[in-house]
């Protein structure tokens, strides 16, 4: 009985998958700051063309560059493994799949937009790309990228982070990228921050800042920006991992699959696997389409959908994202940077046409997941991918109660051997699910019952 | 909310575990944008708020999360006013 599905590298998907091609409800375009729509050239300072097209492109399918492809025949295509020890474990009669995205040498998903990213901006003649990271994870995806090209890469990474992760960072070094503690005294965004707060953990909003101002300051033009997740072309170069799936699942003789799971943070790992069975749920496939959050700070799940503006004058209209409630209405503040956003706009819309159903799962089920996925398939699995593995057990047991012959395929979208803290807590039992009263989450949702709701476009169909 | 300065949660944005206390200063000594979104189920953060900063405070907190792009261009703009 075969355990894995490989692809060999001539069987290799060629070209990326586009799911704003066929999205039902056509992406609204986004806005700037004036409330107008952003046009290629606004972001021509951080960005090569080339990717800015992609970033527009509403083509379904983009050739892959042989390029590109020769770069990622390093280590993909991906292995795809039937999860036997966790079906047996669990006693249930699906069939679990998983996309092992671990086999990556940064042990993650990230480096399939990493390379592509750098091989076009070394096509467009740049040399020098620049960033910012949390725990390291893009920082180390991006630098390793960059070295199988012969770019320069640094990396502002957030102080706390740098101060606590110590090994990425060496990860990024070994690489040969530069790796910077943020904020820091390279740059004037930098600077000022130390002065006014020189003991400053930092944040991912200043680390941005640093890495934009530096690509923009460049007067040689030599130097551009990357971002990891939610954008539409990390989340186009993503694909290859659900196109890959695809072909492999044939070769393990599947002709179905029901149920389709991956953690979404800012989307792009469950975007990569997900898209191209969206596209087949589209055209009428029966498709359980699940991304996973943490109950801790759900965005997707228990947020009502609220329409707002930019700043008090409602000049710029925003697109709607999801958003928590508050307990009153916001008071009079003008529209600046630093502010993060949480989830592709991609991955809303699907959710908005009921094409995904999220799900939050609390954190020690998240672990419990991981330890049994660890002691059944051996991958100690990233913090983030354990939120998957916990709605494959979920959905695994429900096929059991049903007696469903279900096919679950999965994104194990890395390993956590850099991210063991957690796994340290929970074993000394130092991790705990909160849980508000439901009548004080009933007060805090009832306060925001009168903002303006958006105009939703949604077709209905699902 | 005794105890409270000693918890922590996974921090969506950075990728790591962090202490609350973190939460409470990340926008540059003031609290997370996603302060709220990530304890509002733990404890009553809100009052913990209200408590513990000056209104003008926590005026961040309430203005909208911005598209990505809108985020670029705006930081784009800034950049470019800081170095001439």
């Amino acid at each position: 009985m075969p355990t894995k599905a490989f692809l060999t590298e001539d069987e290799m998907p060629r070209q990326w998958y586009n799911l704003a091609a066929d999205l039902p409800s056509p992406m609204q375009p986004p806005l700037g700051p004036d409330g107008n729509p952003v046009s290629p050239d606004m972001l021509a300072p951080v960005f090569p063309m080339n990717l800015i097209e992609q970033e527009v492109s509403r083509e379904r399918w983009i050739d892959i560059p042989e390029g590109i492809l020769e770069l990622l025949w390093r280590w993909r295509p991906s292995p795809l493994h039937r999860a036997y020890a966790l079906e047996k474990a669990l006693g249930t009669p699906a069939r679990i799949y998983y996309k092992n995205e671990s086999v990556s040498p940064p042990g993650s998903h990230k480096p399939n937009t990493a390379v592509a990213q750098a091989w076009y901006n070394k096509e467009f003649g740049i040399q020098n790309i620049v960033t910012e990271t949390g725990a390291g994870q893009w920082g180390s995806a991006l630098a390793f990228a960059c070295s199988l090209l012969g770019l320069h890469c640094k990396v502002y990474m957030v102080r706390i982070s740098f101060d606590q992760k110590p090994f990425r960072k060496i990860m990024m070094q070994t690489w040969g990228a530069t790796c910077i503690a943020s904020p820091s005294n390279q740059t004037h965004a930098g600077r000022d921050i130390l002065a006014k707060e020189p003991d400053t953990p930092g944040s991912l909003g200043i680390a941005i800042s640093e890495a934009v101002e530096e690509a923009v300051s460049d007067k040689s033009g030599k130097t551009r920006y990357a971002l990891g997740s939610v954008l539409n072309h990390v989340m186009l170069h993503q694909t290859i991992i659900g196109l890959e799936a695809k072909k492999q699942l044939q070769k393990m003789g599947e002709k179905k699959v029901n149920v389709i799971i991956g953690c979404a943070g800012g989307g792009s790992n469950f975007a990569g696997l997900s898209f191209p069975f969206v596209n087949d749920k589209i055209n009428g496939a029966d498709i359980d389409i699940i991304p996973v959050e943490p109950f801790s700070c759900p965005t997707m799940t228990k947020g009502p959908f609220i329409y707002d503006h930019g700043d008090t004058a409602k000049m710029t209209p925003l697109l709607p994202m999801h958003s928590l409630g508050h307990d009153f209405i916001p008071p009079p503040i003008h529209a600046g940077g630093l502010r993060y956003h949480g989830m592709a706009p991609l991955v809303s819309q699907g959710i908005i046409e009921g094409l995904l159903t999220p799900r939050a799962i609390h954190q020690l089920e998240c672990f419990a997941a991981a330890v049994q996925f660890a002691r059944t398939e051996g991958i100690i699995c990233a913090p983030e991918t354990s939120h998957a593995i916990a709605a494959v057990i979920q959905e695994a047991k429900k096929a059991k109660e049903e007696g469903k012959e279900k096919v679950i395929l999965f994104n194990m979208s890395g390993h956590g051997l850099m991210d063991m803290m957690g796994y340290e807590s929970y074993f000394a039992g130092k991790l705990f699910d909160y849980e508000l009263p439901e009548h004080e989450m009933g007060d805090a949702l009832k306060a925001i019952e009168n903002l303006p709701k958006p105009k939703i476009a949604k077709t209905g169909k699902w | 909310m005794e105890g409270i300065n000693e918890r922590t949660t996974y921090c969506r944005k950075l990728g790591h575990y962090l202490a609350f206390t973190y939460c409470c200063r990340e926008a540059q000594g003031l609290p997370c944008k996603k302060i709220i979104d990530c304890w509002f189920e733990s404890f009553n953060i809100q009052k913990y708020l209200k408590d513990n900063f000056q209104a003008h405070e926590l005026a961040h907190l309430y203005a909208p999360p911005h598209a990505k792009m809108t985020t670029l261009v705006d930081l784009i703009k800034q950049a470019r006013e800081r170095i001439t």
